[in-house]
């Protein structure tokens, strides 16, 4: 999977940070971007997905087995 | 032109009319009318986005990070917030509090609650030019000092206040840093990137946003920590609880976007108002300006009338809205503390009236204010007996008066 250069590491930060950092990720990047996500906070696995659904963005693939959660977004909303 | 004029813009301001268009997205079921902490479904995550939208358009305008902002029903609750918040906090490490005899109520009310609790709360009074005496505050600091609250602008005078040294001394003191900015933000440039500022109190009625909402800009880093003053929900990270007003917050946030972008060309126009009012009446006999240009922001001159009182100008003055004194205390009759702080004398205080222009002001209606204030002056000066006296060569200052 090819990541455009584009990777927002959320380590060490804690909620609502990663979602609010997220939200203006996506803003900044264009329409088709795919978004790889690192993330070691525990409400991430539940909150990117929920993300992705409500505000229409392609959730990729998910890895929540290490330590350090990855998520692949694809930005497919116009915002 | 419109009557009456409005001259009252340090009191309030008008929204934009884009401000206004985009709340009214945020309100009906057409609209996106979610409570951003909602969830489960569509509408929160939808609210959510725009309040986030809003906190980086005024972090923006600041030069600070979105997570820096906490977002409140304004600068008096904000002022409220930081003030009561740092002292609880801190209250282990010290109980000093430094702040100045201007500042605005929000302050000086929160100050004087929290001597009532045990507090020691030093007021520095200012220069004749309404600044702060930099060596006074340094010699104030105690061991115990925890925090120095002082306000960028005067909501009565707009004297800025020089809050690069201020933070200098508090940094090297190792004491948290409070502004009350509501009167300086979108009106002069602001970096908190450049500035140590720990705390930072504003709102969005003074710069064409909607009322009843405002912010607390709270460092992250190094972390700033304060006591929440209200509670239930944990939300805008446990520090301010209750459900956030989405379609205020998209008001405040494009405001201030709108401020980003005409900040330099409102200043420079309204300057340019200033200066026109200011050479219309500087003439007038016995006329006080109580505004150092030097220092202080265009959109409030205030200047005092010898021989007239206040109120009867500001009747006389009907077609101007105008005010004598902040907005908070006009209803009562007693003489602005500001100016009797900067040494005015009380006949003086009461004489005193307060112009602060805005970004609609036009230059037709400055024209006929200077117009209006000669007419009045020359009529309510006809009819005192003081300015008659004053005139015949009395010296004022030497009456014996005597009550009967």
């Amino acid at each position: 999977m090819t990541v455009d250069n584009n990777v927002l590491d959320l380590r060490k930060l804690r909620c609502p940070e990663p979602i609010m950092l997220l939200r203006k990720k996506i803003r900044e990047i264009k329409n088709g971007t795919t978004l790889l996500i690192l993330s070691d906070d525990p409400s991430t696995i539940r909150e990117i997905p929920q993300y992705c659904k409500f505000m229409h963005h392609k959730l990729l693939k998910i890895n929540t087995k290490d330590t350090i959660y990855k998520f692949w977004i694809q930005k497919t909303h116009k915002m | 032109m419109k009557f009456p004029i409005y001259l009252d813009y340090a009191a309030t301001t008008p929204v934009e009319f884009e401000v206004m268009k985009e709340m009214m997205n945020y309100l009906t079921l057409e609209g996106e009318f979610g409570n951003p902490a909602s969830r489960s479904h569509k509408f929160g995550w939808k609210a959510e986005e725009a309040v986030d939208i809003a906190r980086n358009q005024i972090a923006e305008l600041i030069h600070a990070d979105s997570r820096e902002i906490i977002f409140t029903s304004g600068a008096t609750e904000s002022n409220n917030l930081a003030i009561k918040g740092i002292a609880e906090f801190y209250k282990k490490k010290g109980n000093h509090i430094i702040t100045c005899s201007t500042e605005h109520k929000a302050t000086l009310d929160t100050c004087r609650y929290l001597e009532n609790k045990g507090f020691d709360i030093t007021y520095l009074n200012p220069l004749q030019n309404g600044t702060i005496n930099i060596y006074e505050l340094q010699e104030k600091i105690q061991k115990n000092t925890i925090l120095v609250s002082i306000m960028h602008v005067n909501n009565e005078i707009g004297v800025i206040q020089d809050i690069h040294k201020i933070s200098k001394i508090c940094q090297s003191n190792n004491i948290l840093f409070h502004v009350d900015a509501a009167q300086s933000i979108g009106k002069i440039n602001i970096n908190l990137k450049q500035l140590k500022i720990d705390l930072m109190s504003f709102s969005a009625h003074k710069i064409y946003g909607p009322k009843g909402i405002g912010g607390l800009y709270i460092r992250r880093k190094p972390r700033v920590r304060l006591s929440a003053q209200i509670h239930g929900g944990g939300h805008e990270k446990g520090m301010r609880s209750g459900t956030l007003p989405v379609h205020q917050i998209v008001g405040m946030g494009i405001a201030y976007k709108i401020a980003k972008i005409k900040i330099n060309s409102d200043f420079n126009y309204i300057k340019h108002l200033r200066n026109r009012l200011w050479n219309g009446i500087k003439n007038i006999e016995e006329i006080h300006l109580n505004s150092n240009f030097e220092n202080t922001v265009p959109h409030i001159l205030n200047v005092s009338f010898n021989y007239v009182e206040g109120e009867s100008l500001i009747m006389a003055l009907k077609n101007l809205a105008v005010s004598s004194g902040s907005a908070c205390t006009s209803s009562s009759l007693e003489a602005s503390y500001v100016l009797r702080s900067l040494g005015l004398k009380d006949e003086l205080a009461h004489s005193s009236i307060r112009f602060s222009l805005g970004r609609f002001t036009t230059k037709e209606e400055i024209d006929y204010t200077i117009q209006l204030i000669h007419q009045s002056i020359n009529r309510l000066r006809n009819l005192s007996p003081l300015w008659e006296m004053f005139k015949s060569g009395v010296d004022m200052n030497n009456v014996n008066w005597t009550h009967n």
